[in-house]
């Protein structure tokens, strides 16, 4: 039994939060070049911005176990691979955010200002230094507080990923830490060890993130405005303008109809270029990682593909099929739940004000860190196990982005419902329900991405530590189990795993692009509260 | 052309009669007096505005006749009895129209009337159909708020109260956020509107800071001062109608009004 | 400004928008000549948008309640609108014939005192002008062709086709003329709209 300490703890955060700083900072530096690149160049944008819509609609965590395999063959020694597999994932997950917060900074520098430095005769690397850098700060701090905490998932993921693998592990870090003490039957360790996680989280938030953003303020040209809510914790899973949504539903976009349109036709051919290059690096990755491998596999054929056997024979296509399903009616059960809990909190301000920071707190542990209170008996109850942990994935994004369109309201409808007298009734079906809907379709569209990215633990996992394994979850078929177990097999399944992520991937951006963005436009259009 | 004086029963009963209403916001427990004996009357085909500088209190004091507000002392009688919550006898026109975008206007009068049992859902539809036809809408029972400009936004609202068939129509600022033209236009048209023989309205109280407005529209005109807000005057206006904006009566009135203001 | 000359229309000076000509979709100028030489086939006229019908009829009763030839200035001071606001309005009650300018001075025309003096839903008196102007003309045009009537689509395609559009871009043209067929047609009570389909449909 690993006994808990606070040293031992301050360890494993002290290294985790290296890995996080490391990869916001190759994220920033990252975002800075390409998103001012792409706000500065026309032929660049049409190019960067739909690729980075489809990057961000990407389950990363699925790439995971190709990045980890791939990074290892690469980078020596292994714990050293095992890290810059485990920061490249969370650099992935940060950097699309803020990226578009660059490119939005500096697309709305007023004109002036730009006139100005030419007419100054500045170089463009004065340009850059003085102008552009600056004037991203602000966005670059106000979505690094949203990037963090989704860092934070994936950190505690990926972490917690690498001890699914007899061959490569993580050694220390807070996601480990949770884990071991778990797998070594020390539960007060556990939950002292979660304890501790949220603390950190809590911590940082107040010094750095808090500061960070405070200290950026004064970069700023003009008051925007941003989101209904300042609390940052809360923001994070209202992502209104910073995810996926904003540029991959471009067309609904209140930035301004003007520059929409202009875009539209290049966001269509952007669009073309996107999946071309998307392929073109499949292909130039799994070429790659064939020939880079010590012992070069054998290619299989289409056959085998085809009836990849994971447990009994299916095929990758069923599997992903199973998983859609599996997402849908989880989605549906969290609905119920979070829409009228996020009314009601919402509507009653004294509850509103003790359940939300609560709520926060409870959102702000990744997910997978809770699994072992849900483990029982896998092989019964594998289903229900990853229906919880698909759950727990979803349910945020659809309670905080409910909360912060109802909260958004203003408080003339209140005045209306009573002047009126409207019934409860009433005001729940011709009000809140349907004054919630954009909101709701927001986070249900990043609810559902959320769950893709669960998958992989959520359908199998085999948690190897000190030797021993243990089945912490299983499903009878799903995609996230397919690439588990294809990244398992000894040599791992390249192909299987190239074929399950690139069919997983197409269906989630075909998805986004044919019926999310249609529900998105028109509950946008028809259910958005302006006077 | 009709005055106040000319219609019957305004030496009856007051329709609203203010007595006596204070208020005080608490805030951290500081007491902060908005409403400082406030007492006024709104008598039969009558209509009344209330103004004041900015801030002072006016949309406090019409929501408290309105009864969705309380005041800390006194009271609000609508025909004698105390108003303690709204009633479908007094509605509420706002200024920022308060429609609900994803309802057409028929669908937005409709709401209106959703507290309404004694009324089956026929009697609704054709309450609202008409409603909207006196507001100048006919025709655009299916179209939805967002489609309309302001102006027939605010006259949808307008529709959404008169359905009620109020005896009192409370309206804040209900021009202010209009366009110049379009609220001439619709300003013209309210009063008749409103208070006319066939027309179940007995009072119109409104909120306004716009003067010409005030003279325009009023029979009596409600001062108040800045916060906390006591009674200035009141100043009643006979002025016959439609009344010219040019005449020299109107500007003595606009004058006195202002000179009350500052 | 010969986009003017195509509608047949005099000069009132630079200030005004340009919003109410059609903007030729063929700038060899063809139409131009047609104009000049046939008056009677001249393409109809176009309705500003943005204009309201409420605004008009402000204009008129405003200009109405005026000694009888009233300066373009003097006019937007009485209504406390700029300029700017004022010219596409008053292009619009001209195009309706409910005034006349020349040279910046306006004044009612017979028809505009018979509108002030109407009670009751004064756009009705202009149905059978409106229903010359564009996009009312091909609105009504593709209603009457199809019972279940016509979407904003189709009416802003006709009318590009035709070489009637309100704003350059495709996308953006559409909004324009819904709401110019929204604040005119209904009024008028040439075609009835439904939010729920988003059809027209003729009255
Ligand atoms: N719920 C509240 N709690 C505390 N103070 C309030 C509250 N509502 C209003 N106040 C204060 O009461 C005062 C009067 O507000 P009110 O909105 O009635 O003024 P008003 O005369 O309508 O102003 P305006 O001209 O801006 O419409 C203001 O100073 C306002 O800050
Ligand atoms: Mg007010």
């Amino acid at each position: 039994m690993t006994a808990f300490t606070i040293l031992g703890i301050a360890i494993d955060i002290i290294y985790s939060w290296t890995r996080m700083l490391v990869a916001l900072g190759l994220s920033i530096v990252f975002s800075l070049a390409v998103g001012i690149v792409a706000a500065r160049n026309k032929k660049a944008e049409a190019v960067i911005i739909p690729l980075l819509d489809v990057f961000q609609s990407i389950p990363i965590l699925g790439f995971f176990p190709i990045v980890i395999l791939g990074v290892i063959d690469v980078v020596h020694p292994e714990w050293l691979g095992v890290n810059v597999a485990v920061i490249l994932l969370i650099f992935t997950s940060m950097s699309w955010n803020i990226t578009f917060g660059v490119y939005e900074a500096v697309r709305s520098i007023p004109q002036d200002y730009i006139d100005l430095s030419q007419i100054s005769g500045s170089s463009s690397w004065q340009r850059i230094v003085s102008l552009y850098i600056p004037s991203s700060l602000s966005r670059i701090a106000y979505n690094t507080q949203t990037s963090w905490a989704v860092g934070l998932f994936y950190l505690v993921s990926s972490e917690i990923l690498t001890l699914g693998s007899k061959n490569y592990q993580a050694s220390i870090g807070i996601g480990v830490a949770i884990y071991t003490f778990y797998d070594t039957g020390n539960f007060t360790g556990y939950i002292y060890a979660i304890i501790a996680l949220i603390i950190a989280v809590v911590i940082w938030q107040l010094i750095f993130l808090r500061e960070f953003s405070l200290w950026s303020e004064k970069y700023k040209f003009v008051e925007e405005p941003r989101g209904e809510t300042k609390d940052p914790l809360m923001r994070v899973y209202s992502w209104v303008n910073h995810r996926s949504i904003s540029k991959l539903f471009l067309i609904a976009h209140g930035s301004g109809v003007s520059r929409f349109t202009s875009s539209i036709t290049r966001f269509k051919r952007g669009f073309k270029y996107a999946f071309f290059i998307l392929i073109v690096l499949f292909v130039g990755f799994e070429l790659g990682a064939f020939l880079l491998s010590p012992s070069p596999r054998s290619l299989p054929s289409l056959a085998t593909i085809l009836s990849y056997e994971c447990c009994s024979s299916q095929s990758v296509l069923v599997a992903l099929a199973v998983s859609f399903l599996r997402i849908w009616y989880v989605y549906f059960i969290c609905v119920l739940v979070a829409v009228p809990l996020g009314i009601v909190i919402a509507l009653h301000s004294k509850l509103y004000d003790t359940a939300s920071p609560l709520l926060e707190v409870v959102a702000s542990i990744p997910a997978p860190v809770l699994l072992p209170l849900f483990v029982a008996d896998v092989t019964k109850n594998g289903e229900a196990i990853a229906a919880m942990i698909i759950f727990l994935g979803m349910i945020w994004y659809i309670i905080f982005n409910v909360m912060a369109g109802i909260r958004s309201l203003p408080a003339e409808l209140w005045e209306l419902r009573k002047g009126f007298q409207v019934s409860t009734y009433n005001a729940w079906r011709n009000i809140y329900l349907p004054a919630s809907a954009a909101a709701f379709v927001t986070g249900s569209i990043t609810a559902i991405g959320a769950a893709w990215n669960t998958l992989i633990i959520a359908e199998y996992f085999n948690l190897h530590l000190n030797g021993s394994s243990k089945l912490l979850t299983q499903v009878q078929i799903g995609i996230g189990k397919t690439i588990s177990i294809a990244v398992q097999s000894n040599p791992a399944n390249l192909t299987v795993l190239t074929l399950s992520i690139l069919s997983m991937t197409a269906l989630i951006v075909a998805f986004n692009l044919t019926v999310w963005r249609r529900v998105y436009h028109y509950t946008t259009k028809r259910f958005t509260y302006n006077r | 052309m009709a005055t106040a004086a000319d219609k019957i029963g305004s030496t009856s009963e007051p329709v609203i009669s203010v007595e006596h209403v204070s208020l005080d916001f608490r805030k951290e427990k500081e007491d902060l007096p908005v409403l400082v004996d406030v007492s006024m009357q709104a008598l039969r085909n009558e209509f009344v505005t209330v103004t004041g500088p900015s801030g002072c209190g006016k949309s406090t004091l019409l929501r408290i006749i309105g009864g969705l507000g309380k005041a800390t002392s006194g009271v609000v009688k609508f025909r004698g009895t105390p108003i303690t919550k709204p009633t479908s006898e007094v509605a509420m026109i706002f200024q920022n129209f308060v429609l609900l975008p994803w309802k057409t206007a028929l669908e937005n009068v409709l709401f209106g009337l959703s507290s309404r049992s004694d009324m089956n859902e026929q009697q609704k539809k054709e309450a609202s159909v008409s409603a909207l036809e006196s507001t100048g809408l006919k025709g655009f029972e299916n179209v939805y708020p967002g489609e309309l400009s302001g102006g027939m936004k605010q006259r949808v609202g307008i529709a959404r109260a008169l359905a009620l068939q109020p005896q009192v129509l409370l309206m804040d600022e209900p021009f202010s956020s209009l366009d110049d033209l379009t609220a001439e236009h619709l300003r013209r048209e309210i009063y008749s509107l409103l208070i006319n023989p066939s027309s179940p309205i007995q009072s119109v109280i409104m909120v306004s800071h716009n003067v010409e407005e005030i003279v325009e529209l009023s029979d009596k005109s409600v001062v108040l001062s800045a916060r906390p807000a006591h009674v200035v005057d009141i100043v009643q206006n006979d002025l016959p109608r439609p009344r010219n904006k040019k005449a020299p009566e109107f500007f003595d009135k606009v004058d006195k009004i202002y000179s009350l203001l500052a | 400004m010969a986009k003017r000359e195509i509608i047949g229309k005099p000069l009132r000076g630079s200030l005004s928008s340009g919003a109410t000509s059609p903007q030729n979709p063929d700038p060899s100028g063809s139409s131009i000549s047609v104009s000049q030489h046939s008056p009677s086939e001249q393409r109809p006229l176009m309705m500003p948008a943005n204009v309201r019908a409420g605004q008009v009829v402000g204009l008129v009763e405003i200009t109405g309640g005026l000694e009888s030839v009233i300066d373009v200035s003097r006019l937007a001071d009485e209504f406390g609108a700029d300029i700017a606001t004022l010219l596409p309005i008053l292009d619009a009650a001209e195009m309706l014939g409910l005034v006349k300018s020349d040279k910046g001075d306006v004044s009612l025309t017979e028809l505009g005192r018979k509108f002030q003096k109407t009670s009751k839903r004064k756009i009705l008196m202009l149905r059978d002008t409106l229903s010359k102007i564009e996009p009312f003309k091909t609105a009504m045009e593709l209603a009457s062709k199809n019972k279940k009537g016509v979407s904003v689509r189709e009416i802003s395609d006709a009318l590009i086709e035709k070489g009637y559009r309100w704003h350059h871009n495709y996308e953006l043209n559409e909004p324009l003329v819904q709401a110019i067929l929204i604040h005119w047609a209904i009024y008028a009570e040439l075609l009835s709209y439904n939010g729920k389909t988003g059809k027209f449909q003729l009255c």
